[in-house]
């Protein structure tokens, strides 16, 4: 395998780590989850710059573009849970267990 | 909402599935799934309360997460073999990621956390998409890669999630929780079959989708979320009581009803292909499925929960909510058994 993809792999598997064990942020997550769109971005970046084709080069820019629409309605959903409790803390979203 | 605004995010929602389901490459059936995802946030937040929001923040959440994973499962896929075609032949990891991605959008175990907790949090008809439409796109993508999937981890996710939603499901008395918990049982009945004759595997999702739209659409013409209200169905509109019931000893699967059918065809797959154990397995945990119907039936029809109303019947007024699907859906969810030698005959 080579190197500059084991390393991106490894990059976002730690972002998928830290997605899935957060301690008392949501902004934490928010960012993981920008830190694996990243990690995925700069995968599809070499794909596409190493297979010599033209019509690839547009993937990369899409991935962004949903990586962007994804970051501000997950900070439009941070926001809203902030209006009522006044913090993002995770230990508040308890309302809905069985 | 808007009545514009809801065209377009119902429109967008729509689109995104039918995106996933015809593609052939990879990266746009992701986009499709994305594109769902992002549509539907808002009809999950249409009311604008502290747990719809608790309940969508969970579900973007997770089916982000998902979606990073299935993309970097699409990577992996491409690097290996070159080429960004849907086909039967992935290797092992990006399928082993592909397959757990496609889990966690469906809500199997162990990815089933999120599914009671925000179908409870959202409206009945919110809960209605979440159940049935949202399965449609991330089940034909397993239709198309199913040949590369591994069966030992299917059957091993499809049985947790059967005990899973089976347990889960017994100690509630809120009904979008019952059906959350319902929804994770019968995806892994649905599942079951998928590498072995995924044509099943559709049989069952449809049967699915035309059983609990019926159980959604009756419930919300009273606007019934708990067991408390359920009770109280005998006197506000005695004419949904035994559709109700026939409903849901059909969600249990029972046999003159249509839920039997699938799970019939689904066992008989199985057994044919030698595997013993796991049917029984299934069957025996689908029976607490079956209990917490009956519960349900028990207290629509057998027992008068205490009630403040003093009058046998109430004056019937006419239903303002929409009751336009609900007789053939209710004919369709309990008749429908007869069709099985067309089924049978497509072995």
């Amino acid at each position: 395998m080579i190197p500059i993809y084991m390393s991106i792999a490894l990059a976002f598997t730690i972002s998928l780590l830290g997605m899935l064990t957060y301690r008392s942020h949501l902004m934490t997550s928010l960012l993981c989850l920008e830190g694996m769109m990243m990690s995925l971005f700069m995968m599809m970046t070499l794909i596409a710059t190493n297979t010599h084709s033209p019509l690839i080069n547009i993937m990369p820019i899409i991935l962004l573009v949903f990586a962007a629409c994804e970051a501000a309605v997950g900070l439009a959903l941070l926001i809203s849970i902030s209006n009522t409790y006044g913090l993002d803390y995770i230990q508040n979203l308890s309302l809905l267990q069985c | 909402m808007n009545p514009l605004a809801q065209l377009i995010i119902h429109t967008t929602v729509i689109m995104g599935t039918l995106i996933t389901m015809l593609s052939s490459h990879w990266f746009l059936a992701w986009t499709g799934l994305e594109m769902n995802m992002l549509a539907f946030i808002p009809i999950l937040i249409k009311k604008t309360n502290l747990r719809s929001t608790e309940a969508t923040t969970k579900y973007f959440l997770m089916q982000s997460t998902a979606a990073m994973i299935l993309m970097m499962g699409i990577i992996s896929n491409t690097l290996l073999s070159g080429h960004w075609m849907m086909t039967n032949y992935a290797s092992q990891l990006p399928s082993l990621m592909m397959t757990i991605a496609i889990a966690m959008k469906l809500g199997m175990t162990p990815f089933h956390f999120w599914v009671p907790e925000v179908t409870q949090g959202t409206p009945l008809t919110s809960g209605l998409l979440l159940l049935t439409w949202q399965k449609l796109a991330p089940i034909s993508i397993m239709y198309q890669i199913h040949m590369s999937i591994n069966t030992h981890i299917l059957l091993t996710l499809s049985t947790l999630s059967i005990m899973v939603g089976s347990w889960g499901g017994l100690n509630q008395t809120q009904l979008r929780k019952i059906l959350g918990y319902s929804s994770i049982t019968h995806t892994g009945w649905t599942m079951m079959t998928l590498t072995y004759n995924p044509t099943i595997t559709i049989l069952y999702l449809i049967v699915y989708i035309i059983l609990t739209t019926t159980m959604f659409l009756t419930l919300n013409l009273n606007s019934n979320t708990t067991t408390l209200m359920l009770s109280h169905t005998w006197n506000k509109s005695t004419h949904l009581t035994p559709p109700m019931t026939f409903t849901l000893l059909s969600l249990g699967g029972l046999p003159p009803l249509t839920g039997f059918l699938p799970k019939w065809i689904t066992i008989q797959e199985l057994t044919m292909n030698d595997n013993f154990l796991v049917p029984s397995i299934m069957i025996t945990m689908t029976l607490l499925n079956l209990y917490f119907y009956m519960r349900l039936i028990y207290a629509i029809s057998l027992t008068l929960f205490p009630t403040t109303n003093n009058t046998k019947m109430t004056w019937q007024f006419e239903n303002t909510k929409p009751m336009l699907l609900i007789s053939p859906l209710i004919i369709t969810s309990t008749l429908l058994l007869p069709i099985s030698p067309m089924i049978l005959a497509i072995h």
